[in-house]
């Protein structure tokens, strides 16, 4: 049968055997023998004939069923309750990923265990959304509103998603809300820093049949906001006023849900966006300005079998950069994205799934630092393999992938993960993998300065984690009461990179070029826990998580360089974010705090730039008549007032403030809130 | 119930509280062993070596040395002035800030020296600050300019300050310390010098020599050079070297250009060894008879043979060579290293014969250097 799990959930997995009832139950999506209670098992031992593969709704793609040792979901209440904000904002409060930004509507890239941007894998529902010409994806072009879900995992896992995920992957899916009937939503907020945000949504949603929805926002900030001038004696406090920009964005979706246990999905997203660059706090000349335009386009088709799930996606990105200032540099550059990938699923016997899957994609960029167009082409072959006995405490699953490229050689990355539950709630996991990173078109193409000859960066990470999780023996034990502490966790990892790309100059440095020399090997400990509370009439919940990383680099690039063995610039050791939420009744208060370790910003540890705290308070209320729901917020932001920088010279904001309402109808089955 | 109400019970169930296998505090006292291990293991991971302590910084530099100018990191602000006493060779760091409590400014280009006051090109901060010589105090700045690159006097009163995104030569008013004027050019404009009662410009951009006249600051004439021509040098003999360095494709090579005050439009040229470098630098010696190009090595061409051809001077060896002067005083080569453009450089001092004298660490990019 056909069911549409709860919206917390990134992408909707794969369960079999015992585990639909939990699925019913609205938690995991996917549950692995080794997580399951006793009582499970016991259920779970009394199958011995393969059952029909019972709920598969997957808006990222079924490589999703091959979970990371170390995954942290996002669900769309953290999405919608910053309703104008960008997935930069989301991600530096609610996860421990590193947020490099260079200030408000500036850009944003995210680093994962000391990783670079290009480390970082960016996708949306199941797509890169990383730029081939640099490699990278700019947060803050993403507005958190548009998504259904998102999620970050912690580590490299190439061989399900392939080049560039070395440090990690971030997913964005734009799924459906966990509703029926029509629902619609309208939003406005506005701020100190001068901003007028618009958006609404709309849809009707049934379980069988067509389903469609529209979501479109509209932002003009003109980012005025207060900092301080730490280049100027006496640290004066200034006004930001040429970081402006407008947004505007449409994100719709129409999915059919036929008897014949198939859905195909289409979602399409535009987007363009308009904003002055400030310069920075040494630069004299301002003027700077980028437009961005993206079309992107997702189909898929999805068909459920006896014991089998065959999937067909595809993907066409239009994208472009043009960049102007007011010395006369113009650089316009577009590419554009044709990806089809076919992936089976195969339940063989109780306890063993097979995957199999082939993507094409093809790639073309034009650039005016390019002697001409360029076009690579990826074949990608993918083979993965489960085995969960439902009578055993562990897990298994393999994956493999070999890439073909157009003049380049990737290398064949397998990996492994093992989970075994050594306590009812305590389970064991490891995991070992290669990864590889096809050098960027910029890289490759860039004139001056590029270089056909790179190779791939290549290397190993190794993951080993516990988790403890009280809440699946919630979700299985209806009567008892909920206990505080739903999980902790702590995750070590060990990562080696060689053949890095780094651009380096030459002949006096008047030229820089990338070569393949860096060799960096990172390692740390992530830690986390997440709870709730019944206090009376208050609802707690919090969450805690903190990560420790060292990325060093271990190759010196001349006699005379005092970088080896020293951590990598703009990594932090030290990073934590704590998030607490009361409610009361219809109101509801948040905080999030988050703490960024120093971080250096020459590669000697000769200039760093000191560790920031920043605070952020939250109020919220909600209110409803019938289906009619109405929502309101205040946020402070930097409640602290603190001076920070997280790119040197340029200043975040001081203390500032937001407001926002929303107005609409909800659907039949739940609040608007989680629309 | 009331919020404090709430909170009461909340404290009435905390000392009814019961040891159970399901709590979570309980789980944490059971495992505080374990938490105890975790939290060591976190400390080792998070364990980072302090930032190194800088030089110390005495205040005032000496009256034998050369000034290294530190560009900094593009957009980082960091640029700096050291100092190297020849004499004692004792290394000073941060001149200006240390004399003006204030950070210089975003890559420092070029200095030169005017009546007792430096002048300081300060590129991406668009701005030249005027400081005393001695004691690096802040005289004025000169504000206005896109991207200044070097700086010229031509008359007690008068500088020209070429601009990499200017398209104009500026014309600035010493006394006053500000722009009052530009030369329109085609460009990129790199090194200026004074040759045949004329200031001679380099048109990076455009490729091509042009000619001043500071009596009237009209663009009198322009001649084509090639690719790039970037640095400027007159020789013992009064001719003109201009460095070519190129083009970004490789369908230019670089080279050296001499040209002879007697007839301006007489070129000689002379192909560089690395054709496939990129050259940067170069400088004569102050008698002549030197000439020392920088690309991925330092070359050195013999002015005084008849057919002078490159030999190589000194090998890179894995170093990223970035600036170059020979000493007017003493023939000595300065040579730094940038290593990776994001650390502290150093500089390296050799004899006039390519033996290596002393090395000294710097601060970070070290690109130019004036000889005082």
């Amino acid at each position: 049968m056909w069911k549409h799990l709860h919206p917390r959930m990134l992408c909707l997995l794969l369960a079999w055997n015992g585990c639909a009832n939990a699925a019913q139950a609205g938690g995991s999506g996917i549950r692995h023998p080794a997580e399951d209670p006793p009582r499970q098992q016991e259920k779970m031992d009394e199958a011995d004939q393969p059952r029909p593969l019972p709920v598969v709704t997957v808006y990222g793609g079924l490589r999703h069923v091959f979970r990371p040792v170390h995954q942290q979901q996002i669900d769309q209440q953290a999405l919608q309750a910053r309703p104008f904000g960008t997935m930069d904002q989301v991600l530096q409060s609610r996860t421990a990923a590193h947020i490099r930004s260079y200030g408000p509507g500036v850009l944003a890239t995210a680093s994962l265990r000391g990783g670079a941007a290009s480390h970082t894998h960016m996708l949306w529902n199941g797509f890169t959304l990383n730029s081939p010409m640099n490699g990278s994806m700019d947060l803050s072009l993403l507005p958190s509103s548009l998504f259904h879900s998102a999620s970050v995992q912690y580590g490299g896992g190439n061989a399900l998603w392939g080049n560039g995920t070395q440090g990690g992957a971030i997913f964005l899916d734009s799924g459906f809300p966990d509703t029926r009937g029509f629902f619609s939503r309208l939003q406005a907020g506005t701020g100190s820093m001068g901003e007028w945000n618009r958006a609404a949504a709309a849809g009707y949603l049934n379980e069988e049949g067509l389903s469609a929805m529209v979501r479109v926002m509209r932002s003009d900030n003109p980012n005025r906001y207060r900092y301080v001038n730490s280049t100027l004696p006496g640290r004066p406090h200034e006004i930001q006023e040429m970081a402006s920009q407008s947004m505007q964005g449409l994100m719709t979706g129409a999915r059919w849900s036929g008897r014949r246990m198939q859905t195909t999905q289409i979602h399409f997203w535009w987007q363009e966006n308009d904003r002055h660059i400030p310069p920075s706090l040494v630069q004299s000349h301002t003027g700077a300005h980028q437009a961005d335009h993206a079309a992107r386009l997702t189909a898929s088709w999805q068909q459920n079998r006896h014991r089998s799930v065959i999937q067909w996606r595809g993907a066409w990105f239009s994208e472009g950069i043009h960049y102007t200032d007011s010395m006369g540099l113009s650089s316009q550059s577009q590419w554009q994205t044709l990806a089809q990938q076919a992936d089976i699923l195969w339940q063989p016997r109780s306890g063993w799934l097979l995957m199999s899957g082939v993507q094409l994609r093809l790639l073309n960029a034009r650039a005016d630092e390019y002697s001409q167009d360029r076009q690579r082409n990826e074949l990608t072959g993918l083979l993965s393999l489960q085995w969960a006995p439902p009578e055993k405490a562990f897990e298994i699953n393999m994956s493999a992938r070999q890439d073909y490229t157009s003049g380049h050689s990737i290398p064949f990355t397998p990996s492994v993960r093992i989970s075994y539950r050594i306590r009812p709630l305590v389970n064991l996991h490891l995991g070992s993998g290669k990864n590889a990173r096809l050098p960027s078109l910029n890289d490759l193409y860039w004139q001056p300065g590029g270089n056909p000859d790179l190779l791939p960066e290549k290397g190993w990470s190794h993951d080993v984690g516990v988790e403890w999780n009280q809440g699946r023996m919630k979700e299985n034990d209806e009567g008892r009461r909920a206990l505080g502490m739903e999980s902790i966790g702590l995750t070590a990892f060990y990562s080696r990179i060689t053949q890095r790309i780094i651009w380096l100059p030459k002949g006096g440095g008047m030229l820089w070029s990338p070569e393949n020399l860096q060799q960096v090997h990172s390692h740390g400990l992530e830690a986390w826990a997440k709870g709730h509370r019944q206090a009376g009439p208050l609802q707690i919940n919090y969450g805690i998580r903190y990560h420790a990383t060292r990325s060093i680099n271990l190759i010196a690039s001349g006699p005379n360089d005092r970088s080896v063995g020293k951590q990598l610039i703009y990594v932090p050791t030290h990073r934590a974010v704590v998030q607490l939420s009361v409610s009361f009744r219809t109101m509801a208060l948040h905080y999030h705090h988050g703490y960024t370790g120093r971080v250096f910003t020459t590669s000697d540890h000769s200039h760093s730039l000191p560790a920031w705290h920043t605070g952020e308070l939250g109020v919220s209320w909600q209110g409803s008549l019938g289906r009619l729901r109405a929502e309101g917020h205040l946020r402070i932001t930097n409640l602290l007032n603190k001076d920070y920088q997280v790119m040197a010279n340029r200043p975040m904001p001081l203390r500032h403030v937001s407001l926002g309402l929303s107005l609409g109808v909800a659907g039949k089955d739940q609040s608007l809130q989680t629309k | 119930m009331s919020a404090s109400d709430s909170a009461w019970a909340w404290l009435e169930k905390i000392n009814r509280f019961k040891p159970n296998k399901h709590n979570p505090i309980c789980f944490i006292m059971k495992h505080l062993k374990y938490l105890l291990i975790i939290s060591l293991a976190m400390l080792w991971a998070g364990c980072e070596k302090d930032q190194e302590t800088p030089d110390p910084i005495p205040t005032e530099p000496r009256e034998q040395g050369v000034f290294i100018l530190n560009e900094g990191n593009f957009m980082a602000g960091n640029a700096s002035l050291s100092y190297l006493d020849t004499q004692s060779g004792q290394m000073l760091h941060e001149l200006f800030l240390q004399a003006n409590n204030e950070a210089l400014g975003d890559v420092l280009q070029s200095m030169i020296v005017h009546q007792e006051r430096a002048y300081l090109v300060v590129n991406n901060s668009g701005k030249i600050e005027v400081v005393d010589m001695e004691s690096m105090e802040r005289k004025g700045t000169i504000n206005g300019f896109v991207s200044p690159r070097y700086m010229l006097v031509v008359n007690e009163q008068k500088a020209y300050v070429t601009d990499l995104f200017g398209n104009s030569v500026s014309v600035v008013d010493l006394v006053g310390n500000a722009i009052t004027g530009g030369i329109a050019v085609s460009g990129w404009t790199e090194e200026l010098a004074v040759f045949a009662g004329q200031v001679v410009v380099a048109g990076a951009g455009s490729g091509h020599l042009y000619f001043l006249d500071p009596q009237t600051d009209a663009l009198t004439d322009s001649l084509y050079l090639g690719a790039s021509p970037t640095r400027l040098r007159i020789d013992a003999e009064g001719h003109l070297w201009v460095l070519c360095s190129g083009s970004w494709d490789g369908s230019e090579k670089p080279m050296l250009v001499r040209i002879r005050p007697q007839n301006t439009g007489l070129m000689e040229t002379f192909p560089l060894p690395e054709e496939n470098s990129y050259y940067s630098r170069f400088d004569i010696s102050a008698n002549g008879r030197k000439l020392l190009v920088l690309g991925q090595d330092v070359w050195m061409m013999d002015l005084g043979k008849n057919n002078p051809t490159f030999e190589l001077w000194i090998e890179s060896g894995g170093m990223t060579f970035y600036g170059l002067s020979v000493s007017p005083f003493n023939d000595h080569l300065y040579l730094t290293d940038a290593v990776d453009f994001v650390q502290r450089g150093t500089l390296m001092v050799y004899s006039e014969t390519g033996q290596l004298l002393n090395s000294h660490l710097v601060m970070v990019n070290p690109s130019g250097f004036y000889h005082h």
